[in-house]
């Protein structure tokens, strides 16, 4: 069973449609890489999958259950526990220092601060951020940036890490850095990941990709759907 | 690149002499490097050996060998074996892909899933070099690295000429 | 989760400081002019009450509690002027030692003696004796305690006596108990300062303060709440990324209302803290202040425990409730949308209310206004109310129509840029300036209305000369009803009058002689005059050619009240109709009025003014018909709300300021990038100045306009249906206020040019 499926996802924003019935499905442990060209609607698939978003018509199962029908608290609270998310930028909370903001999902889910923080250190040294515990995010490059969202996506062991250009405003070195450790971290967890990127060499890190194109999934005869 | 292939599509656009079909490939496919003659030639003699075409009558006119050669079913079922299966991703087979495409247009075949086709591969075997250099001694991952960028160049000219393959095929067809 | 709420609202960098620090003034200074207002108002009710005491021995108010064993106390009270200022004069004489002690002074004085209100005090020490301290038997022994006076300014003085002496003198009551609660002093008769009040045809000051307060305190919260408004909205687009990045890492919408409920309240309550500071810093200037017809005590303008705690709790439980339903209204989504959605433009039906109320002060001019007072106030309340909340909903609209009208005649590009942002979004480029229109609109109607309620007491009262007669009526009793037989005046004291350096004339009017004259439409009893002695004061009318002596109205012409006191028309014009009664009878009558002209030197006055209190002692003492003017309630009532209407306009117009600054500033932040990368593809500076003054200049004026011709529709209506008065245009004053507040705001707008110049340097463009 897939621990992600979508079926006939449908999504507008106003009069613009953005999914017209996708339909497709995630395998646990595997890195499944979103393409297609901009404007398909690859993003709004993968906030449907995580529930971000609600699509108007269509169904989303996570891990055997109804994903889209639940309450914005409910699906909150499974972005929060279950989920991890990088995106291309944006997505630190810059009041915080760096470890407060890899450990904000914890926080969020009641821990004391303490705790939080120290689970939260553990993934420093494995992503290169040792020294930068207590940074504020406008002072980090954006290659730190990235590898901090990294660790905040990780930090509470997810099922399932969304990632959406996650290399999109760095330089190929940097983006390497950044892919490298992503895949060693997931590979070594089993997580799960779902990863929206127009760059062939960031979808290469995947073990299978699909197409969007005009918002479904655009199928080949002998490529699995 | 496949000179034979492309000049058996050609072929099967329609029958042409040795002369033609040189003046066609140059101009569609030899940009800077036209085909030398006696390379035509030869060409042809070895697909008639080979029961991919056949000389048809000699005509009358001017000049030395004017016949029109005519493609067996032989040969379209290797033109069509040749544009639906994917060129094997290597760093240098942009004319090969150029071939394909355009005459997928030319014959009126489905080129945009040529394309897809053809990306699929292209990232398979991007995904086997990314595994590769992640094993690899540093001299691995610097030729694998050389691979990766020419195959995402391909990748995005594939993306790019997806987009207006009803623009080529209006300028290809006749 | 509060404590992360905390950490987020405390440490997010020099923009969030600047945001916190300003909400917090803004909300402080709400909380300081909420203060100052609640604090206003029980100043008012302790400083009425001081003057209980007064009230003692008014029969028709019971006496505090009596215990049987007192001795009494005889109680006289009387009111006098002095500089048209009116002296508040008790004379008591104790008959045993238990007998009741007025507040403020250890023990009754005893004849000969008498204590005086700090500022009397002063004043009997500055001025020669024959214009004050002659009318006072005895010395000053002591200042009367400030528990015991209204104001500072308060004149009160006690004087002791011999009972047997005090107890023979007219008016005089013997009392068991000082009076601990005030009286309800328009009764048409007689209010504790012992001068007549004018009989009740004005409007009752007690319904129209409400009235007006309840105006004014609009007009200052509109302001205040904006600021806050305009505050809170700093930075918002941060904290919106900053809520959206946590919604997207999985906060529930529940948490993130709690985190921004958390931001208010910090704020609210730091604010509330100032609010207090403010409140400390202002009370004493706003006690200067006479928004009664008096200054208070600083001590007077205080706080009880219920008023501190509700606005000390209640301010930050608004806070975070408003911020709770705020973020009701707006989903923040994990998705931080990038795009600008462009919010819907206003309707035109935002103009209704506002032409509403314009048409309900139209319907009163027109078809007058209702008797009673509280109908009136029923009648002009919602009709203010409606326009000045119809000018704010109405801005909006009024501010889009501007702007695409410029946008349409636009041909530089800063204009073209400062249109189509103003209408985009006409709300935020009204919300910059409607504090100011607020404060033009108020400016321009209480302007208008006093002006004109000025104009009105000028036009019926013009004539200098009257002011300069100083009027004593005597045949006065309590209940009006005839006294001892009247005095007649002695030579002697005429010959000390016209013996004082600047009196020109003594006029005595004789009664009792079954006399009627019509005057100023009202026909009442006439007493006599000498025409010799008419003819020595002209403000009084004149007699026809060849009489001797004529009909004059005397005191009791009309509730007790002769028509030169109450009938605030002149009556110089008049010739009065010759009466047939010879010279040497006329002096054998009683003496009902003496009048005395004088050349209107404070001196001539007073002095006047002491002989006639120490020849007749009444209740009330003699006043010059000017004096009477100034503290008729309706002109106290006048001034008071010129005081007020200054603290006002200023206040508002110094929070509108503050508002526009902070409005252009957040303007200026949230564009930081686009207008940069103006600067460097080549905009000079100066478009993009003109873009920020074009953006708050057209709002400003569009609406201003029309807020001071609605500011003038409505006074014109109010004034002609209240005051039964036309209009009258200000004078040079408001334009000058108005100018200044219109030009104070551009001097705003022209200082945020250097940020302006600072924020969009190069290095911003710089990609991060």
């Amino acid at each position: 069973m897939k621990i992600l499926q979508t079926k006939g996802l449908v999504k507008s924003f106003g009069q613009t449609p953005a999914l017209c019935g996708a339909t497709m499905g995630v395998s646990r442990g595997e890195i499944l890489a979103v393409m297609g060209p901009s404007g398909s609607g690859k993003s709004t698939l993968l906030h449907c999958l995580a529930g971000i978003l609600v699509p108007d018509d269509g169904e989303v199962w996570f891990d055997g259950q109804r994903l889209d029908t639940r309450s914005d608290e409910r699906r909150s609270e499974l972005r929060r526990d279950r989920f991890g998310f990088v995106f291309q930028s944006g997505q630190l909370v810059p009041e915080l220092t760096v470890e407060e903001n890899v450990a904000l999902p914890l926080l969020l889910g009641g821990a004391r601060r303490a705790p939080a923080v120290a689970e939260a250190r553990k993934w420093f040294g494995r992503l290169g951020l040792d020294g930068l515990e207590q940074r504020r995010s406008g002072e980090l490059s954006g290659g730190q940036a990235q590898r901090v969202a990294l660790a905040r996506g990780l930090v509470t062991g997810p099922e399932v890490l969304f990632a959406d250009e996650p290399t999109g405003s760095l330089d190929s070195v940097s983006g390497e850095i950044v892919m490298n450790l992503l895949t060693a971290a997931v590979r070594e967890q089993g997580t799960t990941v779902v990863l929206v990127t127009h760059d062939a060499r960031v979808a290469a890190y995947a073990n299978r990709e699909i197409i969007v194109r005009d918002g479904a999934i655009s199928t080949l005869t002998g490529v699995e759907a | 690149m496949s000179v034979p292939l492309t000049l058996l599509g050609l072929l099967e656009r329609e029958p042409s002499h040795g002369y033609d079909l040189k003046r066609d490939y140059d101009t569609y496919f030899g940009r800077g490097k036209p085909l030398r003659y006696s390379q035509v030639y030869a060409t042809l003699g070895r697909l008639t050996r080979d029961g991919k075409a056949v000389p048809g009558p000699v005509e009358q006119g001017a000049g030395p060998e004017r016949r029109r050669y005519v493609i067996t079913d032989a040969g379209v079922a290797d033109v069509e074996e040749w544009l639906s299966e994917p060129a094997q991703p290597e760093p240098d087979l942009q004319s090969e892909l150029f071939a394909k495409v355009v005459l997928s247009l030319m014959l009126d075949r489905a080129a945009g899933r040529y394309l897809d086709i053809q990306r699929a591969a292209h990232l398979q075997r991007m995904r086997e070099l990314t595994d590769l250099k992640s094993r690899g001694d540093p001299l691995d991952v610097l030729l694998a690295d050389l691979a990766l960028f020419r195959l995402e160049a391909d990748l995005r000219w594939i993306d790019h000429t997806a987009v207006r393959l009803d623009l080529l095929a209006k300028a290809v067809r006749r | 989760m509060i404590p992360l709420g905390l950490r987020l609202t405390l440490r997010g960098g020099r923009e969030a400081v600047i945001r916190l620090v300003l909400v917090m003034a803004a909300v402080g200074l709400g909380a300081g002019l909420l203060l100052a207002a609640v604090s206003g108002i029980n100043a008012a009710t302790t400083q009425n009450n001081a003057s209980a005491w007064l009230w003692t021995g008014n029969a028709d108010e019971p006496a505090g509690p009596a215990a049987a064993s007192t001795a009494r106390l005889w109680w006289h009270v009387s009111g006098d002027m002095f500089r048209g200022q009116i002296i508040a004069r008790v004379d008591v004489a104790a008959t045993g030692a238990s007998s009741p002690v007025p507040p403020g002074v250890p023990h009754d004085p005893g004849p000969g003696q008498y204590y005086a209100s700090p500022a009397l005090a002063a004043l009997l020490r500055s001025t020669p004796a024959d214009e004050l301290a002659g009318r006072y038997p005895g010395h000053l022994i002591g200042t009367i305690g400030d528990t015991a006076l209204p104001s500072p300014d308060s004149l009160v003085i006690i004087i002791g006596h011999a009972p047997a002496q005090l107890a023979r003198t007219s008016d005089t009551v013997p009392v068991t108990a000082i009076a601990t609660a005030p009286g309800n002093g328009l009764r048409g008769v007689r209010n504790p300062d012992g001068l007549f009040t004018d009989p009740p045809v004005e409007e009752a000051p007690a319904s129209s303060v409400d009235l007006v307060l309840s105006v004014v305190a609009l007009a200052i919260l509109v302001p205040v709440l904006t600021f806050i408004a305009t505050a809170t909205r700093l930075s918002a687009a941060r904290r919106e990324q900053r809520f959206a990045a946590m919604r997207l890492v999985g906060a529930t919408p529940r948490q993130v209302s709690l985190i921004a409920a958390v931001e208010s309240v910090v704020a609210a309550t730091g604010g509330v803290a100032a609010g207090f500071g403010i409140f400390f810093l202002l009370r004493v200037p706003l006690s200067a202040i006479a928004f009664t017809g008096q200054p208070f005590f600083p001590t007077q303008m205080s706080l009880s425990v219920p008023d501190i705690f509700l606005v000390a709790l209640g301010i930050p439980v608004a806070a975070a409730v408003a911020a709770r339903l705020a973020l009701r209204r707006v989903q923040i989504s994990p998705l931080d949308v990038a795009r600008r959605v462009t919010p819907r433009p206003p309707k035109a039906w935002r103009l209704v209310p506002l032409l509403a109320g314009v048409a309900e002060l139209g319907f009163f001019a027109a078809h007058g206004r209702p008797p009673s007072v509280p109908g009136q106030v029923q009648a002009f309340f919602p009709g203010f109310l409606l326009v000045v909340i119809g000018l704010i909903i109405a801005g909006p609209w009024l501010t889009m129509a501007g702007a695409r009208f410029l946008a349409r005649r636009a041909r530089r590009p800063g204009a073209l840029i400062a249109a189509r942002r103003l209408a985009d979004d006409p709300r935020a480029g009204f919300r910059a300036v409607s504090g100011l229109v607020l404060a033009l609109f108020v400016t321009t109607v209480a302007v208008a209305v006093l002006t004109t309620s000025n104009a009105k007491l000028v036009l019926s009262r013009g004539k200098a000369a009257d002011a300069n007669v100083l009027v004593d009526q005597l045949e006065q009793s309590a209940e009006g009803a005839a006294g001892p037989p009247a005095p007649i005046l002695p030579a002697t004291l005429t010959a000390r009058l016209r013996g004082i350096d600047g009196v020109t004339g003594v006029v005595e009017v004789r009664a009792g002689t079954g006399l009627t004259v019509r005057v100023f439409g009202s026909t009442g009893p006439a007493g006599l005059v000498s025409c010799a002695q008419l003819a020595s004061v002209p403000a009084l009318g004149r007699c026809p050619a060849g009489a001797q002596v004529a009909a004059f109205p005397d005191s009791s012409f009309v509730n007790g009240l002769s028509p030169i006191l109450f009938a605030r028309k002149s009556v110089q014009d008049i010739t009065w109709a010759a009466a047939d009664i010879t010279a040497q009878r006329l002096n054998a009558t009683g003496l009902d009025i003496i009048a005395v002209a004088t050349n209107g030197s404070q001196p001539a006055i007073e002095r006047a003014r002491t002989v006639l209190d120490n020849a007749y002692p009444v209740p009330d003492g003699p006043q010059t018909i000017g004096e009477l003017e100034l503290i008729a309630p309706s002109n106290t009532l006048t001034n008071a709300y010129q005081q007020l209407a200054d603290v006002v306009i200023l206040t508002s117009l110094a929070i509108a300021g503050c508002t526009l600054a902070t409005s252009i500033a957040a303007g200026l932040a949230d564009r930081k990038r686009p207008f940069s990368m103006l600067r460097l593809t080549g905009a000079r500076l100066a478009t993009l100045r003109r873009v920020v003054v074009l953006e708050s200049a057209v709002p400003l004026i569009a609406v201003a306009i029309v807020a001071i011709g609605v500011g003038f529709g409505a006074s014109a209506m109010f004034t002609s249906a209240q005051m039964q008065h036309p209009l009258v245009a200000p004078g040079a004053g408001y334009y000058l206020i108005t100018a200044a507040g219109i030009a104070a705001s551009l001097a705003v707008i022209a200082a945020t040019f250097p940020l302006l110049r600072l924020i969009t340097g190069p290095e911003v463009a710089r990609n991060e």
